[in-house]
């Protein structure tokens, strides 16, 4: 059924899929596709005003042991759901939003916001050649393939770029995945290099000499293709 | 040149962003040659209500040819230069982190203080 007949006839229908990274899209801005168990989703980055926590940035939670079992590398909404409460102040934050009529915020997953950088790397320095590799990207973000030096660049859309109204900054954001094995570290995305790793979670700021504990959060959603 | 605030509409509908939630995705109005310089960072996340509109709008602010229209949706207010800096300044002030770091409006930034050697 076309999606103006069930407009005329009520009832939801989906939206045109994006075409262009960076465009308006599903409450946010299109961010590229990922593959998650077979099922492509368009990836939706929140309005920076409305899904990004503009300080200093928040623990993710605390360091006390205990694993949570949020480990998926490409799913964010699971973990986001496995996380959702206000122990967790990154995922619980994100999963309470209501965007533009969507309440399916979520804290993105290491492979979702790998993606995101690959789109809207804001600045113009070097990347780490040791991260980027992801195998749920789809083309043309190329597939298990680390950064070069030199790609991605920075971002054609001049919001999104180091200075724009939509941009990440050359900060550190959290994902919403633990790392399996050692519940005292969650991993982490660099907006300046692309640098993907694990930072200690809730460990104090004098324990963890950078304060990298401290970092920003920016939620996603996603829409099935 | 002209001083002005601008806030965010739907991309298609072009309703302003307090008024009705965003399906689409947002937008800033079609300013003739809108230069962003700032926002209201301070003042974010910005709250929403039940439907998923914004509680309050998110200001962005920069200059403008003399003459465009600034009477289109999503533009907010108009300023004279010297209302623009003090409240540029007010916006620099409120993101400080602590007392004793040193800012540069002219970036918006603030930088930890340099220990002076012995």
């Amino acid at each position: 059924m076309s999606g103006i007949l069930q407009s005329l006839i009520g009832g939801t229908y989906p939206l045109p899929p994006p075409t262009t990274i960076g465009q308006a899209y599903g409450g946010g801005y299109y961010g590229g596709q990922l593959v998650e168990n077979g099922v492509t989703y368009y990836l939706v980055v929140s309005p920076k005003a409305s899904g990004s926590n503009g300080g200093a940035g928040s623990i993710w939670g605390p360091n006390d042991g205990g694993a949570t079992y949020a480990y998926s590398k490409f799913d964010g909404l699971a973990n986001s759901n496995t996380l959702n409460s206000a122990t967790y102040p990154p995922a619980y934050y994100c999963r309470g939003l209501n965007i533009g009529g969507y309440t399916d915020w979520y804290l993105p997953a290491p492979y979702e916001i790998n993606t995101l950088y690959w789109y809207f790397k804001p600045g113009t320095g070097s990347n780490n050649t040791s991260s980027g590799s992801n195998p749920n990207a789809v083309s043309p973000q190329p597939v298990d393939t680390f950064y070069t030096l030199s790609s991605p660049g920075q971002t054609s859309i001049t919001d999104f770029r180091t200075g724009g109204t939509e941009t990440f900054g050359l900060n550190n954001y959290w994902t919403s995945s633990e790392r399996e094995g050692v519940p005292s570290a969650a991993y982490a995305q660099n907006f300046d290099t692309g640098l993907n790793y694990d930072a200690n979670v809730g460990a104090s700021q004098a324990a963890n000499d950078k304060g990298s504990n401290q970092l920003k959060t920016r939620a996603i959603r996603k829409v099935r293709a | 040149m002209i001083y002005l605030s601008i806030t965010n509409i739907d991309a298609v509908t072009g309703v302003i962003c307090t008024a009705e939630p965003m399906r689409t995705g947002p937008a800033l109005p079609c300013v003739k040659n809108f230069v962003y310089e700032w926002a209201n960072e301070s003042k974010w996340p910005v709250a929403t209500t039940s439907t998923g509109a914004y509680v309050n709008a998110p200001l962005y602010f920069g200059i403008c040819d003399d003459d465009a229209d600034v009477s289109l949706v999503g533009v907010v207010s108009t300023y004279t230069s010297e209302e623009y800096a003090a409240l540029k300044t007010a916006e620099h002030l409120a993101r400080r982190p602590f007392p004793s770091w040193v800012g540069n409006e002219d970036t918006m930034s603030w930088e930890p203080p340099i220990a002076q050697q012995n």
